[in-house]
């Protein structure tokens, strides 16, 4: 089976949620949308406090490229706009929405089209006015990854179907349940990239999705192939996944569209194929809650903007002594504080994990094992990075290439010393940056 | 014994003869150097702080010698540095010098600061800061693990109740804490002011109240007691610290939460 080297595997613990089919969740009284829930720039708001606002129109956009607007969930009236606590912990103000009780009318940012009385550059249009970012986690603006640079070419769109992070089912339920509509947005993206292929990785540990994907691929006469990949962490990366399906190595510091690819995740398929087909903005998402300190745990279509407490409550309470409140999966997900925090774009999943599970042990000195090196997807040696981050030597972590890190999270998994490693290359990463950027200057003076 | 007379006068001669060669190359491609530049660095301390701009300390002799910099540039020697530059390079020290140190802008101890989460990662202030704050509801105060503790060559800070102090004899306002610390409260102060402000907290004053009991509210009365030294800027009261001669002293009696201090 198709996979890359080293990485680990870790427990999936995806059988509490993997069976329940995806439910609509209760639709909130009060939204709470941060101006900025995408890696870029954050928006401007379009509204003022007492604006009516209809659901889906939109109510904040930025002029810069790398970044997307955001749409109203639900109708209603702004109340405020000020800072609230966010799970991606961004300083920036919120857009407050209360509903009202007049009768909910939904805008559309556009009309119904077909793919095929479409041009590229109407779908990338389309993409951006939606407010697509990628669904995966990491919130890349999804119209920024199909205007490929001038000079490439991308030949094929990988469609990542791995959800590789333990807990998580969110893009599992995705996939068996909207397998049409997956293929459909692959179809458009490739169409706006100008790719002929189109591959969908899925773990091998999702049969069913495998089956559902496969199904609908293969009515679309040829361009479509779905492969099983192996289920190991992070299989999901898209490093790891172009390797794992293509045989194209991503080099250090570039883009998959370098070796013509364009990967985006199954939910954002599916979400490309709602805003293409019925002009439908990103205002709800699939998310999983779950988690061992969760009594019921679920798949919940969810309005963006949702505080988390709300879902936790449809979810049946909490169990236990719960310490620990995440946003995504427990490698790379976001502790938050509160669980007054909204559902944002990015979030996959909310996961509660109780004091039988988190257990914090000091760090200890590093015993030079190695595993460290052997886990690590991209190929770095952790343990010369941490040495560096811990002393300051960030010339040295730059030369040692701490900027290619994913922060996936595999080398603290299996460091047997406990050393928080991703933490201190985070620390590194924007002290290189930094460092870099300061270089610049003085040379550009 | 002839071969000991032998070899003790072939290595003699050829002492004699590399001497002779490296003294005429010494005389040959001598440097000319000011013999200020010698002087002044005899005297500087030597920690080769940086905190001059120049290069380290002999960098800044030479630049003194020039004239590039001025001769109370060396923050870590002081005044009486300064003074024995004077004599040397014949220019007196200005009469409006005065000693800097580095001033700490939150006075919440550990005891003090409302937490929101646990933290459980990499115990350094720059990892707290990029993760939530550490969990600290401010979100402008100290975080209390003591980077700046660390940087500091000279030993000047010590950490108490997890808020840095300064120790004014020992801080020679090389300004490394400065630069250390991820939320930027540490800055350098004249010593003998006398008021610094213990906090740097831009939040309005209401949210303040409920999250630290010596964080400056944005009240004004400061502001009204010593209208010439004090103004509050984004719910934070700021000191003028050019407005030398005024007593800025009525204000600290004054203030609600005792957040100016000494």
């Amino acid at each position: 089976m198709k996979s890359f080297s080293r990485g680990i595997h870790p427990q999936d613990s995806k059988e509490r949620s993997a069976a329940k089919p995806i439910k609509e969740a209760l639709s909130p009284r009060k939204v709470i949308l941060p101006l900025q829930q995408n890696l870029g720039c954050p928006c401007e708001p379009l509204v003022k406090v007492g604006d009516e606002v209809s659901e889906g129109e939109k109510i904040a956009d930025s002029a810069a490229f790398v970044s997307a607007p955001i749409h109203a969930p639900i109708s209603g009236r702004v109340t405020e706009i000020k800072y609230y606590p966010n799970a991606c912990d961004y300083d920036i103000p919120s857009i407050v929405i209360e509903a009202t009780d007049a009768v909910d009318k939904v805008t559309r940012p556009g009309s119904r089209w077909t793919l095929e009385e479409l041009a590229p550059e109407q779908i990338r249009k389309i993409i951006r006015e939606a407010g697509l970012v990628g669904l995966g986690g990491a919130a890349f603006p999804t119209h920024v990854k199909l205007a490929v640079p001038k000079g490439k070419t991308v030949d094929t769109v990988v469609v990542n179907g791995c959800e590789c992070e333990p807990f998580i089912t969110s893009d599992h339920r995705v996939m068996v349940e909207k397998a049409a509509a997956i293929i459909l947005g692959a179809r458009a993206l490739a169409k706006a990239v100008g790719a002929e292929k189109i591959v969908v990785g899925i773990e091998s540990n999702k049969l069913d999705a495998y089956k559902a994907v496969n199904f609908e691929g293969l009515k679309v006469r040829g361009g479509v192939s779905v492969v099983q990949v192996k289920t190991k962490y992070p299989q999901g990366g898209e490093k790891m996944l172009i390797k794992a399906l293509l045989d194209r190595e991503v080099p250090s510091g570039g883009l998959p569209s370098d070796v013509g690819a364009v990967v985006c995740n199954v939910a954002t398929a599916a979400a490309a194929a709602e805003a293409v087909t019925h002009g439908l903005p990103l205002t709800k998402r699939v998310v999983t809650v779950t988690g061992p300190g969760i009594k019921e745990p679920q798949n919940l279509l969810v309005k963006i903007g949702t505080p988390f407490a709300e879902l936790i409550e449809q979810c049946g309470g909490t169990v236990g002594n719960v310490v620990k409140l995440i946003m995504g999966g427990p490698m790379m997900g976001i502790a938050v504080p509160t669980a007054q925090v909204p559902v944002v774009k990015a979030t996959s999943a909310i996961l509660l994990l109780t004091d039988q599970e988190v257990k914090v042990e000091p760090e200890g000195n590093c015993i030079r094992c190695g595993r460290c090196v052997r886990s690590c997807p991209i190929g770095l040696t952790p343990n010369f990075l941490a040495e560096y981050a811990k002393t300051g030597n960030w010339q040295g972590a730059y030369d040692y290439n701490v900027i290619d890190c994913i922060e996936c999270g595999c080398c603290g998994f299996v460091c047997p010393s406990r050393i928080p490693l991703v933490q201190y290359f985070k620390l590194a990463k924007n002290a290189v940056r930094e460092l870099k950027l300061a270089e610049k200057k003085a040379v550009c003076r | 014994m002839m071969i000991f007379l032998a070899s003790i006068m072939v290595l003699g001669l050829l002492g004699f003869v590399f001497a002779a060669l490296l003294g005429m190359a010494a005389d040959h491609f001598r440097v000319e150097v000011d013999p200020k530049v010698e002087a002044i660095a005899a005297i500087l301390p030597g920690a080769n702080c940086g905190a001059c701009g120049a290069a380290g300390c002999y960098n800044f002799a030479e630049r003194v010698a020039l004239g590039e910099i001025v001769i109370s540039g060396c923050v870590v020697g002081g005044k009486e540095v300064a003074e024995k530059i004077g004599s040397i390079m014949g220019v007196e020290v200005p009469s409006d010098y005065h000693k800097k140190i580095a001033a700490v802008h939150c006075g919440a101890t550990t005891k003090d600061r409302k937490k929101l989460a646990r933290y459980e990662g990499v115990a350094k202030c720059s990892a707290a800061h990029q993760l939530r704050g550490g969990g600290l509801a401010c979100g402008f105060g100290c975080l209390g693990f003591g980077d700046c503790f660390c940087v500091c060559p000279f030993d000047a800070i010590s950490m108490e109740g997890g808020l840095p102090k300064v120790d004014p004899d020992k801080c020679t306002s090389c300004g490394k804490c400065v630069a250390a610390c991820p939320r930027r409260i540490i800055s350098i102060v004249p010593h003998d002011f006398g008021a610094v402000i213990a906090c740097s907290s831009k939040d309005p004053g209401a949210m303040v109240r409920k999250i630290c009991p010596v964080g400056c509210i944005g009240c004004k009365i400061c502001e009204k007691a010593v209208p010439e030294v004090y103004k509050v800027v984004d719910n934070l009261a700021v000191i003028d610290y050019s407005a030398q001669g005024v007593d800025p002293a009525p204000a600290i009696a004054k203030c609600p939460t005792k957040c100016i201090v000494k």
